[in-house]
């Protein structure tokens, strides 16, 4: 039997600790590139506002077919309500796990603007019906802004954007509410 | 238009936000009785006073708050002018809803300055909760009484979606 050399022991042991070491690295690529961890979904306190203003605007539908007297009003504040909800959809884009969502979602539009019915359930309540529904809505709707703009965490990135327009929406409904009693 | 009674821990980096405040406190103080007098109607004065009344409350409060974190507040200008001259009831109007509308649009920036420079300055939850609290008590104030005064200009457009911006 040939006896090995120090000199070549040496530089096989050398050549399998690499090739090891090189084979663990390209794993832990390879696992680092096949696992794909989902983005955290978006703040619920946004995702809880988009669904009020998007019951809000539903039931501005149904209350103005039964008060045309009011119907420049109620279109006005409607108009309102639409705005608000556009701007809390486009912050909400600033969450890549928003934007995941409605991708998945089922008819979700290029821009990820998700149609009415594509809003969050959780919060989402019965349909209002009449104007004594909707402003009570409204006055809901200005306690749970107002609270999410108290308490947005300081830490947030988002947070020089989200508070002073969850600020803003939550004045913007409390006069509706004079408009609608 | 309330201050909170505690001072919070990261004030000073809330006094140039609690200036400007007072800055748009100060010009509605001056403005009301101007527009007091142009107004005709009994209901419109009585708003006027009592936004003037508001407005000092509020103004108060901020040199107190100020004080306590160590600054003074800034004076109020010899002389505030209105966008256009106030010669009858609609130009009194304009003027007041100008007037409300800078106050939420400082009140505005308060909120802002609580996620950006007053956050940065640490601080306790509280500290800055009580500052958002002040901020939106004075942006609601500001929104409804522009409303008072918009309903009276554009009655078929009486709110905006954003007030203060």
């Amino acid at each position: 039997m040939p006896e090995i050399g120090r000199r070549t022991l040496l530089s096989g042991s050398v050549l399998l600790v690499a090739a090891v070491a090189g084979a663990g690295l390209g794993l832990e690529k390879s696992v680092h590139h096949k696992v794909a961890v989902p983005p955290p979904p978006p703040p619920s306190a946004l995702t809880a506002v988009l669904a009020q203003q998007r019951r809000l605007l539903a039931g501005y539908d149904t209350v103005a077919a039964d008060q045309p007297a009011r119907a420049a009003i109620l279109s006005a504040l409607r108009a309102d309500v639409a705005a608000q909800s556009a701007a809390v959809e486009a912050v909400l884009q600033r969450y890549p796990g928003w934007r995941l969502s409605q991708q998945d979602a089922p008819g979700a539009s290029p821009t990820g603007s998700a149609s009415p019915d594509a809003a969050p359930s959780a919060s989402a309540g019965n349909p209002l019906a009449s104007l004594t529904e909707l402003s009570a809505a409204v006055r809901s709707s200005v306690a749970s802004v107002s609270q999410a703009c108290l308490s947005w965490p300081a830490t947030e990135p988002n947070g020089a954007v989200v508070v002073p327009l969850l600020g803003s929406i939550a004045a913007g409904l409390s006069t509706h509410l004079v408009e609608l009693t | 238009m309330s201050s909170p009674s505690a001072q919070p821990s990261s004030g000073p980096a809330a006094v140039a936000a609690l200036q400007a405040v007072l800055a748009t406190e100060h010009a509605a103080i001056y403005g009301y009785p101007v527009i007091g007098v142009n107004l005709t109607q009994s209901a419109e004065i009585e708003h006027a006073r009592a936004a003037e009344a508001a407005h000092r409350v509020a103004r108060d409060g901020l040199l107190e708050q100020l004080a306590a974190l160590g600054t003074a507040g800034a004076p109020a200008a010899v002389q505030y002018e209105p966008p256009k001259p106030v010669t009858d009831a609609a130009s009194a109007q304009q003027w007041a809803l100008a007037l409300e509308q800078d106050c939420a649009s400082a009140y505005r920036n308060l909120l802002s300055a609580t996620a950006t420079v007053i956050a940065a300055a640490g601080g306790s939850v509280a500290s800055l909760t009580a500052y958002r609290s002040q901020a939106l008590a004075g942006l609601t104030a500001a929104a409804n009484d522009s409303l008072y005064w918009r309903a009276l200009l554009t009655p078929d457009a009486p709110t905006v979606p954003f007030p203060g911006t």
